[in-house]
């Protein structure tokens, strides 16, 4: 890898160090287990993924910012997002296909419906997690989503009594994983990085 | 190749702008330059800034500082420079309630940093 990618990739994992995006995705996951019992909170989930990047840059700007500072990623950046998107539909219509599969060979209810669909948040999580790897090139990113779609065929091993447990059990599960890795990020962030006001001139 | 042959060599790669692009002959001397290499970008701190400006978009003072490990002064004077001699541009910007100062590459900082590159591989082959 050359000097210019190294450092490009070194931004990029600079701008990922707050855990901020570990902290929404479990948020998404933890209402998503919730709408299992309320379905108007599907309508919250839709909301909160189409407002993010504003939220997002919101709490950047006033939590982020002032400790790291500003970066704006290179527009040649932008164009690894193919590589990304390719791999991340790949794997979510593999997960679908395999969701469908199994229904359709097990009978379709209720019960198995909810018993395969942890395969499809987990395929996400994966995809997601892939987004990490690929820009930063550290595989460890990979693991979590790994790790996320083990869990959801795991999961389909587990007698539980209600079908629905099945997928909200999966989901807090997922969600009390990625709240952990954001928030030990997030407070890591904050320990390192104090706020600094910018001097101009000859300061030290 | 004996010393003056390589003299002789750099001033004619330096004329015809070596194999990147033609050197302003009007503000860069010979001696800004050895074998094609700019002295001013040669500087490691310099060189850490314009290859990160390079690398990104935008980028401001607090993200160089905390990269790069430097302090205020020192980081104030290299900037200071590269923007008088028109490699970057420095604005201040408001980032929500806080005012910025962002840093970007110019066209002619993108140009000087290529020919470093190319002068520093051919210096090394």
């Amino acid at each position: 890898m050359d000097a210019m990618s190294q450092i490009q990739k070194k931004i990029f994992l600079s701008t990922i160090k707050d855990g901020l995006t570990e902290i929404f995705i479990a948020l998404l996951l933890l209402i998503a287990g919730f709408a299992f019992f309320n379905s108007f909170l599907v309508v919250l989930i839709f909301v909160l993924q189409v407002s993010w990047s504003k939220i997002e840059r919101k709490l950047k700007e006033r939590y982020i910012f002032p400790r790291i500072g500003y970066v704006e990623l290179k527009s040649t950046h932008r164009s690894n997002f193919r590589k990304y998107y390719t791999c991340f539909w790949v794997i979510m219509v593999c997960s679908i296909i395999s969701f469908f599969v199994l229904v359709f060979f097990e009978g379709w209810s209720i019960d198995t419906t909810c018993k395969y669909i942890p395969l499809i948040p987990g395929g996400a999580l994966l995809g997601k997690s892939l987004y990490f790897c690929i820009f930063s090139s550290k595989w460890k990113y990979l693991g979590i989503g790994i790790i996320s779609l083990f869990l959801a065929i795991a999961f389909i091993f587990i007698p539980f009594p209600v079908g629905r447990d099945f997928a909200v059990y999966y989901l807090w599960l997922e969600a009390i994983i990625m709240s952990s890795v954001g928030s030990i990020k997030y407070f890591n962030f904050l320990n390192k990085y104090p706020v600094v006001q910018e001097k101009n001139g000859d300061g030290g | 190749m004996n010393g003056k042959e390589s003299k002789k060599n750099a001033r004619e790669k330096l004329k015809s702008g070596g194999e990147g692009p033609e050197i302003d002959a009007i503000t860069k001397t010979e001696n800004d330059f050895f074998f094609g290499i700019e002295r001013f970008l040669h500087e490691p701190i310099r060189l850490q800034i314009i290859a990160h400006l390079n690398a990104s978009e935008k980028v401001d003072m607090i993200f160089l500082k905390n990269t790069l490990g430097l302090t205020w002064g020192n980081l104030s004077f290299h900037v200071t420079k590269l923007e008088e001699k028109g490699y970057i541009i420095v604005e201040k910007q408001f980032i929500g309630k806080k005012p910025y100062t962002l840093l970007q590459i110019s066209e002619e900082g993108k140009k000087s940093f290529e020919r470093y590159k190319r002068a520093i591989l051919n210096f090394l082959k």
